[in-house]
């Protein structure tokens, strides 16, 4: 492209943004993401279609716009990995690369990924995380014992290699927990807790119910359980689905409704401005009525996108501050909840505070 | 400036952190390798754009830090007025300490006065 052309580009997509800010319309972030593929800026395209994916959900345009722009972002993101792995290999690299693989479900691909980062890296966990998502993968989908049995073999010898990391001994809790091993998702989770998921209240209802559901005269039998789930074609507990990611809607009123009331209270308190909880899950058009609402909304999707985009898991707790003070914002199954308070509100105390408010008012559901 | 963003990435638990125009050109980049400095400022300039346009909806005029905290790791946005510092960190980190030293790093960059992308 030439520096004249360049220009013209730059002005578009300047002029296109700010309508975006003021307007936003699914053809304007079609051209926009369209402009940014022309001047190659890859990553900006993939970014703007789902922005704008997440405002127009429905439009189909935006959506064959976003598949496109992936395959390319996806393709030009295996060539660079390969590159980089010829001339400076690291395990991260490997890692990268079989993530790559497994999200295009070319699993022989990554599967031989992970046997060159073995060969290469042998101490090391990574090879075992991408052989045990491309076999995790084929489990949840085939039910296969064999494929159950070989994913719990990967994860358990990365966390002797890692313990810290707390995305293993989920995946080990939750794989455990869909087959009826629940003596052996307790303890995964009682792991995941103690080494930084502590605050994450989704776990520590699904250990209460594990360890509920233990009998501890019969310690599971790994084979058995995957074998069962093979042969009955179901889980014992579809816990990939419904459980870790049990969004909770309006039409849930009672949960909703309990939240409500004791985020109101909250707000009386001093240095509170206002408190209120959205689901997310549900009634995603972008034109709520109140502006905070669609604060709270749009900065916990945004948030969610971009924190599962940079690997850095499940978006949880934001804050943003300014001179207006401080908006407290967390996410917790399928819903989002902010408050405006001014700076001297602790942040920290409060956000635990609300996420514990919401675990109550779900036990108040249960109950 | 590099070497603001060197010491900063020296405190316990930070992973890197970087400089960039608010639509997302990268001015000064230090991050490990196992991060993407072209797409980690994309992300953050489309989530600049989400969040200034509500914030400004909600006439709070602007925002001074953004802090991002997920399962692996924690994002710190600071508005520089016409440039924005991101730092990365792991998920164990304590962030009331660290970002004693993310606002001392946003002051110095700040005070060299040679950012004016906009």
């Amino acid at each position: 492209m030439g520096i004249l052309q360049q220009i013209r580009v730059g002005r578009e997509i300047k002029r296109l943004r700010k309508e975006l800010t003021e307007r936003p319309q699914p053809q304007q972030f079609v051209a926009l993401a369209q402009l940014y593929l022309a001047s190659d800026q890859i990553e900006d395209a993939a970014a703007t279609a789902e922005l704008g994916l997440s405002r127009f959900p429905e439009s189909m345009e935006l959506s064959q716009t976003a598949r496109s722009i992936r395959q390319r972002q996806v393709a030009s993101r295996v060539r660079s990995l390969r590159r980089r792995l010829a001339s400076e290999p690291s395990p991260s690299l490997y890692a990268q690369l079989g993530r790559l693989q497994i999200e295009t479900e070319d699993f022989s691909g990554a599967l031989e990924t992970a046997a060159q980062c073995a060969a290469r890296y042998p101490g090391r966990e990574e090879s075992l995380l991408i052989e045990g998502d491309v076999r995790l993968r084929r489990f949840r989908k085939d039910r296969i014992a064999a494929d159950g049995l070989q994913t719990a073999r990967l994860f358990e010898a990365a966390v002797r290699i890692n313990p810290r990391n707390t995305r293993s001994w989920m995946v080990l809790a939750k794989l455990y927990f869909s087959v009826g091993a629940y003596d052996r998702a307790a303890t995964r989770l009682e792991r995941y807790l103690a080494c930084g998921g502590e605050r994450d209240q989704v776990a520590v209802r699904l250990l209460a119910q594990a360890r509920e559901y233990v009998d501890p005269s019969h310690p599971s039998d790994l084979a058995q359980a995957f074998q069962r789930v093979e042969e009955r074609g179901h889980w014992v507990h579809d816990i990939w689905q419904s459980v870790v990611a049990s969004p909770v809607s309006r039409r849930d009123e009672g949960v909703f409704q309990a939240l409500q009331s004791r985020l109101g209270e909250l707000a009386k308190q001093d240095g509170i401005v206002r408190a209120m909880a959205v689901p997310l899950n549900e009634e995603r058009s972008p034109r709520r009525d109140d502006a905070f609402e669609r604060l709270v909304t749009q900065v916990a999707e945004a948030a969610y996108r971009s924190a599962r985009r940079m690997d850095l898991g499940s978006f949880r707790r934001g804050i943003v501050e300014g001179p207006f003070g401080k908006v407290l914002l967390t996410k917790v199954q399928g819903m989002a909840v902010g408050v405006l308070c001014d700076r001297r509100v602790p942040s920290e105390r409060l956000l635990n505070t609300i996420e514990n408010m919401i675990a109550a008012a779900a036990n108040t559901k249960e109950s | 400036m590099r070497e603001i963003l060197e010491s900063l990435n020296d405190e316990l638990g930070v992973k890197g952190s970087l400089v960039m125009s608010p639509d997302g050109v990268v001015v000064t980049a230090l991050l490990g390798e196992t991060l993407d400095e072209e797409a980690i400022a994309a992300l953050v300039s489309m989530l600049l754009l989400t969040l200034n346009s509500v914030v400004r909806e909600n006439e709070l005029e602007t925002f001074d830090t953004f802090v991002l905290a997920a399962n692996y790791g924690k994002l710190v946005v600071v508005n520089l007025d016409h440039s924005y510092l991101v730092v990365i960190t792991d998920q164990f980190i304590k962030l009331d300490l660290t970002r004693v030293e993310i606002a001392s790093a946003a002051e110095r960059i700040r005070k060299r006065g040679r950012l004016s992308v906009s």
